[in-house]
């Protein structure tokens, strides 16, 4: 009798974690496993460098979107800040007016001559002009710190939100988008948002919600409410254009960059590799691995990589466009995985600028 | 017995006969004063007092010429190289007695002058350098050439390997580059390359200081430098063959360093013609500088030069067919850009230069002559691109924006000049016209199609010659330009002999500089830029004054100490820089703005003495900038110079030596300067002095062969220093390169012995 009972037990048993193994792949929650690591070509566009290119790391996916998608991005969390699109060479310009529907021409008379980036430029060859030094507030601070932005804090009270004059910068072709008149009023937990054209006696308004989804709402002039970035908790870095500061004859003065990256605002950090011996980048880079993570110091400024991964040519001899092999970069997603990411090229095979390339690895 | 005296009396009488009895009775005959041997091959003028007949040409081997055709009294002038010129009037068949005179002083200058005229004698200030100090520098460009004179500065420029000059502090788009007095056109960036002008087998170079504008019209504000080729002669073939092997510092082998070879060859054919092929080819390895990776401070290139001359001389006028050809290839390798697959954007420039031209004279009477000049240059620079992948080896082209590009120029130009002096010697005086179309295109040239301007000019001048010490030159130009209001130009000469010895001169010109094609119609728009051109720019305008005192003395056994003291004002206006478009502030463009003054002076000694022959000179140029209103140079800053240049010819073994030093002091400068954040702006600052030392010895062998070994940049100079002034919160200004650090060359010349 002994030898029957034996095996009904073990086979008991073994049906038992039979059917607990089948049964944990059917319902209930399911991490799919972050992506390894592998080479990203970002579709950036080539030399105009039309898309602005949101990368997800543990996905392995890209979301490539013009860059003249939005003007205004409206601050989903729990301050109440708005952003100008800065990958158009954007600018604002507070009027001391809070009537909107007052606010016309005669207000802009000037600004033609200051308010955008070929302006700032041009008062760089002439004799020296007093506004050059305000021109560095008419940007979002590169940073995108949202206490440092163009557009003030959007105020309780409606009267202490001014009238802003937008120049709404230039399009993938370098064209100009134009002009618009904005002011900025809470609405609830929401903004109100009135806009207009310079010359409108009759704003027009949308009522714009937070999303805690999503890092900003996105708006465009012509077509509303717009998608630009993904969810907050989709996207680590992106390639972009830039509204920069630059320093010249003692003034920071608003400068276009290309080939930019910006790591997401929400739950993503990054931290600096350096290299020691510069002809053996790649092995290096091969060789890190997660002990070496501790040390790092990481920063969540959202333009902390900016335009430190490359240099560009100068008419100097043995000058180069091209990624830096000095340094690599850790990133930390709002996930919790790490990863190493290099920056492998910036041009095409065909030797064209905004093919930018990247090798990451999961630590 | 007498039969063995007889032949020694016989002979002699018969040498005797050749000099006294057949030379003179049909000709002349120009001896040497020393050794008493004929003046071989001289050139010579002689014209009837009384009549119309005049005849040039070459004193033939025994130094004569027949003047069986013609009827004296015989106006005579006779230039031959080594001698001093001889001027005067020949009754009856003579000989002549010509003196030696020292290498240094004595030439012959065309350059501004009515005609040929001995340095001494001439109105204008030119001053020469002579092919022989050439060869044995090893000099082969015309930077080579320039580079040791008093307040002559060269501009090197790694991007472009192009090699400008400034003179007496007035930059290279200021100074006019001629060949035989034709002016070059096809300029990289906004000056003339002077690194790609051969001039290896040049007869002479001339320079005037100071605006010959009234001649030259635009770009000689601040001088003019004149190639003077190898004459052609009307004779037996003759030939001249040049090597030259250097080293870029210690770079030397078969893909570096200098290789040049070239060859030179004439015939006269018949009486009347003659044809003349000058072909040099140089090859420069390029310099690595301290730059890092496949990339070089100063990119290897490759020029291949040609000169054909083929021309009918008789009597009184002559007729010239002339081409000039000139290649270049630059090869610029860069750095690559990537990790994986690393693509480097090398480069290729190719540039040619082709100069049609018809030029001749004709004498209408013995005071009276005509001069001509008709040109057609064809200029362009081709710039290609590629994405070389260092690990695969493709190479396709780069289809960016101005990744390829293609500058094209043409330029037409006539020249006609009617001379007379109907008082001779004391009045004289010339009307020219001087017509100049350009056309241009691509490199940053707005629109895809030709950008053209025209220059139209006539001129006169009139040279007086008051009492045998004092004579004056007074010139005006009028010019009708298609893009710009042309202004008026005078100028004025005057020389005073004090003494026998010392001579004075003072002068005043007018010069301007016209805006070029790119100023007027630049064109780069891009994300970052608005930059265009300015179609209502114009011209830059100088007034310039310099005057001076040259002294030769003369003592001891032929020995001569020859000074020259110069004093020199250059006022500019309208000066052309980068600045706001005046109607829309968001583009900038060209614009008249600067005001830009030198002045200074200088001291040259020249002495033969023996077997010696030194110069030695000071120079000090001050310069006045009123850059912008934020920057301003508001005082003159001086920088000194000094040059020195030994030759020693100790007279056995056909050796000789030559030395040749110049110390160049501190230079302002505009610099970039960079802080520890990388930010960057536009201080003034100053390049460091620095010395140049080039040593060098010759050896002749018979007649035909030279062979010449020499040390180049002997206290081994690379880059220079610029420094910022006043320190302040910005960091040094960086390095500016000057030369590869010591060379080393050898050159043999192999010439006929007919060559000279």
């Amino acid at each position: 009798m002994k030898t029957l009972v034996f095996p009904n037990i073990l086979l008991m048993v073994c049906s038992l974690t039979f059917v607990s193994c089948i049964g944990d792949d059917e319902g209930g929650f399911q991490t799919v496993p972050a992506f390894k690591g592998g080479l990203l070509d970002a579709n950036v566009g080539g030399e105009k460098q039309p898309n602005q290119v949101y990368i997800d790391l543990s996905t392995n996916t890209s979301t490539a979107i013009l860059r003249s998608t939005w003007d205004l991005g409206f601050y989903s969390g729990q301050e109440f800040r708005v952003i100008i699109n800065s990958s158009v060479a954007m600018m604002a310009y507070r009027l001391d007016k809070n009537e909107i529907d007052k606010v016309g021409h005669a207000d802009t008379l000037g600004l033609g001559d200051q308010l955008s980036l070929e302006a700032v430029f041009g008062a760089l060859f002439g004799p020296p002009v007093p506004w050059l030094s305000e021109a560095s507030t008419w940007i979002d601070n590169p940073s995108r710190d949202l206490d440092l932005t163009a557009i003030d804090e959007v105020m309780e009270q409606d009267s202490d939100n001014m009238v802003y004059i937008i120049n709404r910068g230039n399009d993938e072709e370098n064209n100009s988008r134009g002009w618009k008149k904005i002011q900025i009023k809470r609405n609830g937990n929401g903004y109100d948002l009135l806009y207009g054209d310079i010359g409108d006696t009759q704003h027009s308004t949308l009522t714009i919600q937070k999303d805690p989804d999503y890092n900003f709402s996105f708006f465009h002039f012509s077509n509303g409410l717009v998608d630009v970035e993904p969810k907050a908790a989709e996207w680590d870095l992106a390639f972009t254009t830039w509204t920069e500061l630059t320093e010249l004859n003692g003034d920071d003065i608003p400068y276009f960059f290309k080939d930019y990256v910006i790591i997401n605002q929400k739950g993503v950090s990054v931290a600096k590799v350096p290299v020691n011996d510069e002809t053996k980048t790649l092995e290096e880079f091969n060789e890190f691995s997660g002990e070496d993570v501790a040390d790092l110091n990481f920063s969540d400024s959202v333009n902390f990589i900016g335009d430190s991964w490359r240099t560009i040519a100068t008419p100097t001899p043995g000058s180069v466009t091209s990624v830096r092999n000095d340094r690599f970069f850790v990133l930390r997603d709002s996930q919790n995985n790490t990863y190493k990411l290099i920056f492998t090229a910036m041009l095409s095979d065909q030797g064209e600028r905004g093919f930018p390339q990247i090798l990451f690895d999961l630590l | 017995m007498r039969s063995v005296l007889a032949c020694p009396i016989f002979f002699g009488l018969f040498i005797f006969s050749n000099y006294c009895i057949s030379g003179v009775s049909d000709g002349i005959v120009a001896i040497d004063q020393e050794n008493r041997k004929p003046v071989a091959y001289a050139s010579v003028l002689l014209k009837e007092i009384n009549g119309k007949g005049e005849l040039s040409g070459f004193l033939d081997q025994n130094g004569w010429i027949s003047t069986e055709n013609m009827k004296y009294p015989l106006q005579v002038k006779i230039i031959h190289v080594n001698h001093l010129a001889f001027s005067g009037t020949v009754s009856s068949p003579d000989t002549l007695i010509l003196d030696l005179k020292n290498e240094i002083l004595e030439e012959v200058v065309v350059t501004g002058q009515y005609e040929p005229e001995p340095l001494r004698n001439s109105l204008i200030r030119v001053q020469t350098i002579e092919p022989r100090g050439l060869e044995n520098r090893g000099a082969a460009t015309l930077s080579q050439a320039l580079q040791y004179q008093l307040n002559y500065t060269l501009e090197p420029d790694p991007a472009t390997g192009a090699v400008g000059i400034s003179i007496q502090g007035l930059d290279s788009r200021q100074v006019k580059i001629l060949l035989d007095g034709v002016p070059i056109s096809g300029r990289t960036g906004n000056s003339i390359d002077l690194s790609q002008i051969n001039i290896s087998a040049v007869e002479r170079i001339e320079v005037v200081e100071g605006p010959l504008a009234v001649q030259y019209g635009t770009d000689a504000m601040a001088g003019v430098i004149n190639i003077i080729s190898k004459t052609s002669q009307k004779k037996k073939p003759y030939a001249r063959v040049d090597i030259l092997e250097e080293s870029v510092g210690s770079d030397y082998g078969a893909e570096e360093g200098i290789h040049q070879q070239g060859v030179l060859f004439g015939m006269g054919v018949g009486k009347d013609f003659y044809g003349q092929l000058e072909f040099t080819h140089r090859f420069f390895g390029g310099y690595q500088g301290g730059i890092e990776g496949r990339a070089k401070l100063f990119d290897p290139k490759e020029n291949i030069y040609g000169n054909l001359k083929l021309g009918f001389r008789p009597k009184r006028m002559k007729i010239e067919y002339r081409l000039d050809f000139f290649d270049e290839l630059i090869d610029s390798k860069a750095n690559p850009s990537g990790l994986i697959e690393p693509i480097a954007l090398d480069e290729q420039y190719h540039t040619r230069r082709f100069i049609n031209q018809l030029n001749g004279y004709n004498s209408l009477s013995n005071t009276q002559k005509i001069d001509w000049v008709a040109s057609y240059t064809v200029y362009s620079r081709i710039k290609t691109q590629y994405a070389h992948n260092l690990a695969t080896g493709e190479k396709p082209l780069v289809e960016s924006e101005g990744a390829q590009d293609t500058a094209d120029i043409q330029a037409f130009l006539f020249r006609g000049i009617y001379t007379t002096n109907p008082m001779e010697g004391k009045l004289s005086f010339q009307l020219g016209v001087d017509l100049n179309t350009e056309k241009a295109r691509g490199g940053r040239i707005e629109g895809a199609d030709w950008q053209s301007l025209g220059d139209y000019a006539g001129f006169g001048t009139m040279q007086i010659k008051a009492s045998s010490r004092f004579s004056m030159r007074f010139g005006l130009r009028y010019s009708y330009h298609t893009n710009y209001n042309a202004p008026l130009l005078p100028s004025a000469h005057v020389k005073y002999a004090l003494s026998p010895k010392l001579d004075f001169r003072l002068s005043y010109a007018r010069g301007f500089r016209a805006p070029t094609l790119k100023e007027l119609y630049f064109d780069f728009f891009d994300s970052n830029h608005s930059i265009s051109g300015n179609e209502s720019l114009q011209p830059e305008y100088s007034h310039h004054l310099d005057f001076g005192f040259n002294h030769r003395l003369e003592f001891g056994k032929g020995y001569i100490l020859n000074s020259d003291l110069n004093f020199f004002y250059n006022d500019q206006n309208n000066q052309i820089t980068f600045g706001q478009d005046a109607l829309d502030p968001t583009i900038t463009t060209y614009i008249n703005a600067d005001i830009y003054r030198t002045l200074g002076f200088s001291l040259r000694e020249s002495l033969g003495i023996n077997k010696f022959e030194i110069g030695a000179g000071i120079g000090v140029t001050g310069r006045y900038n009123e850059f912008s209103d934020s920057l301003k140079l508001d005082q003159y800053l001086f920088s000194p110079e000094i040059n020195t240049s030994v030759a020693y010819t100790p007279g056995f073994w056909g050796l000789s030596f030559s030395l040749f030093y110049k110390y160049t002091g501190k230079v302002p400068q505009y610099l970039i300067s960079e802080d520890d954040n990388g930010n960057q702006d536009v201080v003034l600052g100053e390049r460091d002095p620095f010395q140049w030392m080039d040593l060098s010895v010759t050896k002749n062998f018979k007649k035909y062969l030279t062979l010449i070994l020499g040390v180049k940049n002997l206290t081994n100079v690379t880059n220079v220093n610029q420094t910022i002034s006043g320190g302040g919160t910005h960091g040094g200004g960086g390095q500016y390169p000057i030369g590869y650090g010591r060379s080393f060359f050898v050159r043999l010349v192999f010439k006929t012995q007919n060559f000279n």
